[in-house]
């Protein structure tokens, strides 16, 4: 480093003492350090400028160009493959969800007032599932949660209720409480049983869930997953796959306070 | 003067344009920036010593460049680029280190 430093400085002293060009500023005897901040037009310091040009130009560029997709910058083969089969899977996927919706789209506007008020109270009856406000029939699995001990607490019917919504049930209940987007769960002080979006209920809990019952029932007993879990804690779990599952339990309907349609266009 | 002007014309050409850098140049180019910013700070050190010279900083600017991506091509093409970028890097850190040490004794005096 030094010796090439050494050759800097020799080289530069050289050639200023050899800096007299036509086109040049007069040769000053003492070039003051901030002489570079007068404005000369020379040959040599439009190059200068150039230069420096470029490197601005460059490093921005730069980094930009680390700054964007910088996850896969350093990601492996296979895991860039892997990323790019999910997008196209889910391109698939939505690819066929679009055009679900476009013809049902088409459908109702094209649709007379009968064929609109049939969509309409398909939707409505949907809706009103999903909200919990009609009972719901179907297959579907029925668990019952044994638990003398006190041992089954909020985080475990939870993670049961998780598990189930991922596997795709789409009505459950809790005992006499139906659960919607809004159940909560929580501890009672005591420690014995469990509270339900303020209803408390005790051993055995009886939780029915509407779907896939294949599914319902392998997303319970995964290795390590719930039922797994329910075990460890020292309770009892018995999971039923059914044909008919019937689920009575409500969820009241309350007009929402501060949330409203928002015009769609 | 030129060059902070120049560097402000360049940041801005860069914002306002957007470049997406080739494929090709991506492995070059933020070696070929620390080189020049390499004889930016030697610039800087010589314009504080009073032997500051265009001429020597458009050479060693340029040959900097040049070197560090013929450097890194090589490296690249014995299969060793990620190292070698790795010592090009730090090789040209510790330069503009020991040049910013010698601007900041110009500059402060310590």
């Amino acid at each position: 480093m030094s010796g090439d430093d050494a050759d800097f400085d020799a080289d530069a002293l050289d050639s200023v003492a050899a800096d007299d060009e036509p086109g040049a500023q007069p040769a000053q005897p003492h070039r003051s350090p901030w002489s570079v901040f007068h404005i000369r037009a020379t040959g040599r310091q439009a190059i200068v400028g150039l230069l420096f040009v470029a490197l601005g130009f460059g490093a921005v560029a730069a980094t930009r160009s680390f700054g964007g997709p910088g996850l896969l910058v350093n990601a492996r083969d296979d895991e860039v493959v892997r990323v790019l089969d999910d997008l196209a899977e889910r391109q698939a996927r939505l690819e066929v969800e679009q055009r679900t919706l476009t013809a049902e789209r088409d459908r109702l506007l094209s649709g007379s007032a009968e064929q609109r008020l049939a969509a309409a109270r398909d939707r409505a009856s949907a809706l009103a599932i999903l909200a919990g406000t009609v009972p719901a029939i179907g297959p579907g699995v029925r668990i019952t949660i044994t638990d003398p001990g006190g041992v089954v607490d909020s985080t475990l019917v939870l993670g049961a209720i998780q598990e189930l919504r991922d596997a795709g049930a789409e009505a459950m209940s809790l005992g006499p409480v139906r659960i919607v987007g809004s159940t909560w769960f929580d501890n009672p002080p005591t420690g014995l049983g469990l509270v339900v979006s303020g209803t408390t209920l005790s051993s055995p809990y009886q939780l029915l869930a509407i779907g896939d019952t294949d599914t319902l029932t392998t997303a319970l007993k995964i290795p390590g997953g719930v039922s797994d879990s329910i075990r460890a804690a020292g309770a009892h779990i018995t999971i039923s796959p059914e044909r008919t599952v019937l689920i009575t339990a409500l969820h009241p309907a309350t007009p929402p306070q501060y949330a409203s349609p928002a015009p769609q266009s | 003067m030129i060059a902070a002007i120049g560097l402000v014309i360049g940041i801005v050409l860069g914002v306002v344009l957007q470049p997406a850098v080739p494929i090709w140049l991506q492995p070059y180019l933020p070696i070929a920036i620390v080189a020049a910013m390499d004889a930016v700070f030697g610039a800087t050190r010589a314009l504080l010593d009073d032997v500051f010279d265009d001429r020597v900083f458009v050479v060693s600017f340029l040959s900097n460049v040049l070197i560090a991506g013929l450097l890194v091509f090589l490296g690249d093409h014995l299969g060793v680029g990620a190292q070698i970028s790795t010592g090009v890097v730090v090789v040209l850190s510790m330069r503009i280190f020991a040049n910013a040490a010698a601007i900041r004794r110009h500059l402060f005096k310590a």
